[in-house]
């Protein structure tokens, strides 16, 4: 009895301490959100946010739901870069191979599509007539 | 009167807004779209279709709003109008359980909470915060009428919001005005402490709130049907005679009730 008391409360000590641990974690991350600044800007973020009906007047939970988003999108493109890297080169036997490797780095539907798939989201969408490979492979001008 | 059409093309032109922000929807898109083209180039992309970058867009708007609509169905799920870390953590689980996560099976196990901070996609969130590289949205956005917050709800003033307690949701509409309840109930008790009022002339014909000009003229009516109305002025006599009625009726007892004001029978 002795034994499996002291090792109920060794158990209870171990849950409190992880639960302690856990919560300066999170109050660590918390914090750090403060000082963290997302792409998605926070105002863009509440807008949303109020549309939805969440109402919260933390800062903090709007950068979280701006990381999370940032975190996705970013997840999404790096897929979908790793796709049109993965794709065989198209064989160009030209001397500025090297500026053609560079350019060659286009966010396409066909890649997107394929990285959205993964994540539960089936694109079909047409491509514009004016994403033409001349319009795509000028950065000077595409480039966002 | 021929310069006039030109100039009115020339002031359609200056009241046409820029075809850049023609709605507040549109305004947030292009924004967006920036923001997402930012995290495209900084993952490594040079250049982007434009209908890829902009059906990624659409994806991460459908993304944030549905996680925010999940936190919400959470939060007022546990009676709460506001929500907490928690119900965003269970929301993003919900979004991220297509694809699965490290600790997802054991999320539901304990109540506490805890092994929802324990899952791996609070984890990636945690380390994507501490090791990536902070790229700030490129132009500050004015937090000012452009975007209208609340489209759907009451306008109010800040002294207002101030005053109505911060537990009221923003989105219900203000109290009525006070002189709507107050007035009234100030009414009722002085016509209780004095004279006593005909049902007719009372606030309860007259509406209660208005003046009661339009009843009058039905009070004036039963005032001279009824000889005055007021009981203080004398009356004459009434009596009712119970009796038979022969004949016409079987055996039955009729009941006439015959009210004589002039005291005769």
């Amino acid at each position: 009895m002795n034994n499996t008391s002291s090792s109920n409360s060794q158990q209870q000590q171990q849950s409190s301490e992880a639960r302690h641990d856990d919560d300066a974690a999170l109050t660590e991350f918390l914090a750090s959100l403060m000082d963290y600044t997302p792409t998605i800007p926070d105002e863009l973020v509440e807008h949303y946010l109020a549309k939805s009906g969440f109402q919260c007047p933390d800062v903090r939970l709007v950068r979280l739901v701006a990381v999370a988003t940032q975190k996705f999108v970013a997840d999404v493109a790096t897929d979908a870069l790793q796709q049109c890297k993965a794709r065989p080169a198209p064989v160009v036997k030209d001397k500025r191979d090297k500026q053609q490797k560079e350019k060659r780095l286009i966010l396409t539907m066909e890649d997107l599509s394929k990285a959205l798939s993964e994540y539960g989201v089936n694109v079909k969408h047409q491509e514009y007539f004016a994403d033409s490979p001349s319009t795509g492979m000028d950065p000077a001008s595409r480039e966002e | 009167m021929k310069p006039k059409p030109h100039k009115k093309t020339i002031k359609n032109h200056f009241q046409k807004p820029p075809p850049a922000a023609e709605n507040p929807s549109d305004y947030a898109f292009k924004i967006t779209k920036t923001a997402v083209s930012q995290i495209c180039q900084s993952v490594g992309f040079k250049t982007t279709q434009l209908s890829a970058l902009e059906t990624l867009t659409h994806v991460a708007t459908l993304f944030l709003q549905t996680l925010a609509k999940t936190a919400v169905l959470y939060s007022n799920a546990s009676n709460r109008t506001q929500s907490n870390i928690f119900d965003i953590i269970n929301s993003l689980h919900d979004m991220s359980s297509v694809r699965g996560f490290t600790g997802g099976s054991t999320l539901h196990c304990n109540i506490s909470g805890i092994s929802l901070l324990r899952s791996s996609v609070f984890k990636n969130i945690k380390s994507f915060v501490e090791f990536s590289d902070e790229i700030p949205f490129a132009k500050p956005i004015p937090r000012g009428e452009s975007i209208s917050l609340r489209r759907n709800s009451i306008p109010l003033e800040l002294n207002e919001l101030g005053s109505r307690g911060l537990h009221i949701p923003r989105w219900l509409p203000r109290c009525p005005d006070e002189s709507s309840f107050n007035k009234c109930g100030d009414r009722c008790e002085k016509k209780r402490k004095g004279e006593l009022v005909l049902w007719e002339k009372s606030d309860l014909v007259g509406g209660g709130i208005g003046s009661g000009d339009e009843f009058q003229g039905i009070s004036w009516e039963n005032e001279r049907r009824s000889g005055g109305g007021d009981l203080a002025v004398e009356r004459g006599r009434v009596r009712f005679r119970i009796g038979e009625v022969g004949g016409a009726q079987k055996g039955g007892v009729l009941i006439s009730l015959s009210p004589s004001v002039d005291g005769r029978i």
